[in-house]
């Protein structure tokens, strides 16, 4: 079926497209945006790449889906349904990556948000390795956002650079680290610094204490805008990441500005992941995450935004972040 | 413990139907969705244009990989696709010893076009049906099924026939069944209204259980169709299961949610509407101005309220053929009804914290007083003396009055508003309809209930109840459909008292 733009019916229902792969237990992949832009009350549609056999304990198997077979999805979706939103997740080989990057273009996506899927939240390894460079060259260029944690882009970095960059010792190393990755496309760059710890002096520590404290960042090109929280020793859930994505896309097809998306998706990540019951096993802590994730009128909070040759770390400021979420 | 439900079902990768609708259903019902895919398919609003199977023993990985961690009681299955996949589906059931399943069948469209293999069905019937706690067909996939356990055919008229094709599946070894009757709009009447010719009323749920069936009957919306109701419908149902409800419950729950996406459903592509499976979160199941049709047209209040329309005593009163003992009973017990809401708003205004809060119970006394006058003047016409009336209290009355009593305490002005709606639909829908013509036995009464300034305090009534309908929570409005359906249960009452030969109320 040829595309026919002009056909395409005119509505007001936001909607968003997420080309993932499939995660049966429902904490990850396709499964976990819908449940995102459900409770956004965003029309969410999916694409998937990949189906994985996968739970709280771990990945035992991956059924890729033949390249072809994603061009149909995705011709099916957007030659019928009008969307300007797509959230790219989980690409499990480089033979994909034309087909999306050719269907963002015929399709005329705007907004792109790509939560790169090198290794899971457990550790295993989710793509082939040509994957990598394929993404950077064919889909980089595409994306509005780009968000991911600070090990993960650290690794998607290494092997785009094909030599490993300077190890990260310090914040400013950190900032450093997006600022490659806003050079190769992205407009806008999200880490979210759970896994790392920073003492006084802004070092990452090996060795947390009770003073340690972490940051979720975003780097526009020329401002870094700073999210300092103390550092939480407890284990991330499965489907923060996922989730993470899912709703910067929500909040870009309601309409609301790019800066200003990342920030509510940020703050109702954090708002959710205050109300998991820690003493939850691990299916349920994502249970509670997806239960407690909304639309950003539940959240309020300013922006706040630091100039990154000007920071230094201030001990009020985290109970300032602190006490924008609703308790 | 939080609820859990798994679907195994095809994607369909367009949002509007398959694993990807029922996971936004499960989320609109917070319950935890997992998903065991079957099938790829590419679709959209227009239609279905690809299908890639998977492998049998892969849609086993997906399952055993949910179930072997997460605790789940609930299954969903929808579009299975071929015999190896339903067989691994089965062996699943047995082995996790899924509590309940819910079989949406998708053996065929609502033409009744075939839409599985003969092998197949075989096998469906006798593997899967058997497992299923509920099974969730249109009427043409009903009228395969039967025929194929049974060898029988029903055609289908009336409601009743829908019933016989229901209560025909319990008895071959279906443990529960709603029909859905996909594409039959019936009339006011419950014949088909295609044949009839008669204007569409009623899209058709019908519950069937051991037990009896349940009359889930859903407004007809002409302008409204939408791909995916079979999804919504039985995802919604596997949902209210999941968090613990009983089947009749979750049904009804499930209808008046489908009922919802079905009417918010919008258009997002060039072919079916696209249904609002977010409609449920957050928001109250109504729009502002339309409250009192909303627990009018719910369906745990419509079967109710259409057992007193079609009850043999108000038959006769709309014919002019109702004999005048019955209908002095009647009199009667409205008369000590009024009574007791009169008592009601005084104990309220008894326990008020405020001067205005006093004068509204005070207004409401005064309302009751004055049409009680009025009443007793009637009654006089009807060879009643007040004498007669007011020197006893029937049993009936007597729980009515603490039914009230009770209402007034634990929710105040609206509980008594919402217990006297039945006296609102009566006049609305039944009295109002009457041509009190010459030989009509009861005019003055007929005429009474018409007169509007004999009845402004119904619109006083009807425009509380609906302006203070958007503070109030969904629990609340839960629990007042309970009272609702309390008060028709008086009402019924009423009229089987009246009717009753053995019955003296004076």
């Amino acid at each position: 079926m040829e595309a026919n733009q002009s056909h395409n019916a005119k509505t007001n229902h936001p909607t968003c497209l997420t080309i993932a792969g499939s995660d049966c237990s429902g904490a990850a992949g396709i499964q976990a945006d819908l449940k995102v832009m459900t409770a956004h009350q965003v029309y969410g549609m999916s694409v998937l790449t990949a189906l994985t056999c996968q739970n709280s304990h771990g990945i035992t198997g991956i059924y890729p889906l033949h390249p072809s077979l994603i061009q149909r999805q995705i011709d099916a979706c957007l030659s019928d349904i009008q969307c300007r939103v797509v959230k790219i997740g989980m690409l499990p080989d480089p033979k994909s990556i034309p087909v999306i990057s050719q269907a963002l273009t015929k399709y005329k996506i705007t907004d792109v948000v790509m939560d790169s899927v090198i290794i899971s939240s457990m550790g295993n390894v989710m793509c082939e390795t040509p994957t990598i460079p394929a993404t950077i060259q064919h889909l980089f260029p595409h994306l509005l956002v780009y968000a991911s944690n600070v090990m993960e882009a650290f690794i998607l970095v290494e092997k785009t650079l094909k030599k490993s960059p300077p190890p990260l010792k310090s914040f400013p190393d950190i900032q450093n680290l997006m600022s490659i990755i806003h050079r190769l496309g992205p407009k806008f760059v999200v880490l979210r610094g759970h896994h790392v710890a920073f003492d006084k002096n802004m070092m990452i520590t090996e060795k947390p204490d009770s003073k340690s404290w972490t940051a979720d960042l975003i780097y526009d090109g020329k401002e870094f805008y700073i999210f300092e929280k103390p550092y939480n020793t407890t284990k991330s859930i499965h489907g923060e990441s996922c989730s993470l994505t899912a709703a910067i896309a929500s909040n870009l097809a309601c309409n609301i500005p790019p800066l200003q998306a990342i920030h509510e998706a940020l703050y109702s990540i954090e708002w959710a992941i205050q109300r998991v019951h820690k003493k939850s096993s691990d299916p349920y802590k994502s249970a509670q995450l997806f239960t407690a994730l909304g639309h950003s009128s539940k959240f309020s909070g300013s922006l706040i935004s630091l100039k990154s040759e000007n920071y230094i770390p201030q001990a009020d400021l985290t109970s300032v972040l602190l006490s924008h979420i609703p308790s | 413990m939080i609820s859990t439900c798994i679907t195994v079902a095809g994607s369909d990768c367009s949002g509007g139907a398959g694993v990807q609708a029922d996971l936004k259903v499960f989320t609109a019902h917070s319950v935890y969705g997992m998903s065991a895919v079957t099938a790829i398919t590419s679709q959209n609003t227009i239609g279905v244009n690809g299908v890639h199977l998977i492998p049998a023993s892969y849609v086993e990985q997906q399952i055993s990989a949910c179930l072997l961690d997460v605790h789940c009681e609930v299954m969903k299955t929808g579009m299975l696709f071929n015999q190896q996949i339903l067989k691994v589906i089965v062996e699943s059931i047995d082995r996790f010893k899924i509590k309940k399943v819910v079989v949406d069948p998708l053996i065929a469209t609502r033409k009744g076009a075939l839409l599985v293999m003969p092998d197949y069905l075989e096998l469906f019937v006798k593997e899967l049906i058997p497992r299923a706690e509920v099974l969730i067909p249109n009427i043409a996939e009903a009228l395969i099924i039967l025929k194929h356990m049974t060898n029988e055919f029903v055609e289908i008229h009336h409601l009743e026939d829908v019933k016989a094709v229901g209560k025909k599946l319990i008895k071959a070894g279906c443990k529960n069944v709603v029909i859905r009757c996909d594409d039959i709009p019936f009339a006011s009447d419950f014949f088909c209204s295609r044949e009839t010719n008669m204007p569409p009323t009623w899209y058709l749920y019908v519950l069937c259980t051991s037990e009896g069936e349940v009359l889930l009957p859903q407004k007809w919306l002409a302008s409204k169709t939408a791909r995916g109701t079979s999804c919504a419908l039985s995802s919604a149902v596997a949902s209210n299961l999941a968090i613990g409800l009983d089947l009749v419950t979750a049904t009804q729950n499930a209808v008046s949610y489908t009922q919802r996406a079905l009417e918010m459903s919008f258009h997002l592509g060039r072919g079916a509407n696209s249904l609002d499976y977010a409609s449920a979160l957050t928001r109250l199941p109504y729009e502002k101005g339309e409250f009192i049709n909303f627990v009018r047209y719910h369906p745990s209040i419509t079967p109710k309220w259409l057992s007193i329309v079609n009850h043999p005593f108000v038959e006769q009163l709309k014919a002019g053929t109702l004999s005048r003992l019955p209908f002095q009973k009647y009199l009667v017990l409205k008369y000590h009804m009024l009574i007791n809401n009169a008592q009601a708003a005084g104990m309220m205004a008894f326990s008020s914290s405020s001067i205005s809060a006093i004068e509204h119970s005070a207004k409401i006394i005064q309302a009751i007083k004055e049409e009680n006058v009025t009443h007793l003047r009637i009654c006089e016409q009807y060879g009643l003396s007040a004498s007669q009336i007011t020197k006893s209290k029937p049993e009936i009355v007597k729980s009515h009055s603490l039914f009230i009593h009770d209402t007034a305490q634990q929710d105040g002005l609206r509980g008594i508003q919402i217990a006297m709606l039945p006296f609102v639909f009566m006049i609305q829908e039944v009295v109002s309809q009457i041509s009190a013509s010459d030989g009509y036995p009861y005019v003055a009464w007929v005429e009474h209930c018409k007169d509007k300034s004999a009845t402004s305090h119904i619109e006083t009534l009807l425009e509380s109840l609906e302006t203070n309908s958007q503070i109030i929570s969904l629990s609340k409005v839960q629990h007042l459909l309970g009272i609702l359906e309390k008060s028709l249960d008086f009402e019924r009452l009423v009229l089987d008292t009246s009717s009753s030969n053995e019955s003296s109320v004076f």
